[in-house]
């Protein structure tokens, strides 16, 4: 049915679905430093969603205290790293945290944000084999 | 299990024990990558020099000794390469180091660097 826009006209519209960008590129970022001693967990999420919005596929691997970015599960007043985490897990970045360097810290899947998977270092292994690029954030 | 087919740079820059856990880290990934077939070059300049030092025991620290894991990478076919004016400027000799290294210069860094897939720095 022609929808003519008149009167009594019961054919919607729609709205043409907004294609999701596709590069066919992995970026994976490797993060050695935990929240709110430095900028890097921050820096290393948003550049996460960045390269998340340009089309990357996006892995993020928490290792040594940067496995300590899963903990920030709470709302803050300030700068939420665990926010920016989480929003990333939302968007599609795939998030692992090392199991060896989570259970030093006696982080458990319990104990974390949803969507992290603790994992051991071939988790991480794993993630490079399908890189194109590969960033580390510590200072 | 797949084979990692890559050749990985570790560059370390940070001192041993002191600083985080830094060279521990470093190591340990990089014995995952060989043990899953990847090439690796761990590359210390700066303070991460102070991971070849002979010697060293951290045993009062209770930390594992990062000579242990070394000595895994090395028999698992790990290259290590270290920046010679890193050492000199740390008032070191080649006899502080063991001896499964070899000495870079400056300029042939970037070439190094060009020959690995990936350069990950702790």
């Amino acid at each position: 049915m022609l929808n003519t826009g008149g009167m009594g006209a019961a054919t919607k519209t729609e709205r043409p679905k907004k294609k999701k960008k596709d590069m066919g590129k992995t970026l994976t970022i490797l993060l050695l430093r935990g929240p709110y001693i430095s900028e890097y967990a921050d820096l290393a999420t948003n550049v996460a969603l960045k390269a998340k919005k340009m089309g990357y596929k996006v892995n993020l691997f928490l290792y040594l205290d940067g496995a300590w970015l899963a903990h920030i599960k709470t709302e803050k007043e300030y700068s939420n790293a665990g926010e920016w985490l989480r929003w990333a897990i939302k968007k599609g970045v795939t998030v692992k945290a090392c199991h060896r360097c989570s259970e030093a810290r006696d982080l458990t899947e319990d104990d974390i944000i949803p969507g992290v998977e603790i994992s051991g270092l071939y988790g991480f292994l794993d993630m490079l084999a399908e890189s194109d690029k590969v960033l580390t954030f510590t200072g | 299990m797949a084979t990692l087919n890559k050749k990985i740079m570790i560059s370390l820059v940070h001192g041993t024990y002191g600083h985080q856990d830094d060279g521990f880290g470093a190591v340990q990934l990089a014995n995952a990558m060989l043990a899953r077939g990847a090439e690796v070059t761990l590359f210390l300049r700066s303070d991460g020099v102070y991971i070849l030092v002979k010697g060293q025991d951290p045993n009062d620290l209770g930390l594992p000794n990062n000579l242990d894991e070394l000595a895994d990478f090395i028999e698992l076919g790990g290259v290590i390469r270290t920046v010679r004016e890193a050492v000199e400027e740390r008032g070191l000799n080649k006899e502080d180091l063991i001896d499964d290294h070899e000495f870079i210069e400056w300029d042939n860094v970037i070439d190094l660097l060009g020959e690995h897939d990936f350069c990950l720095t702790f």
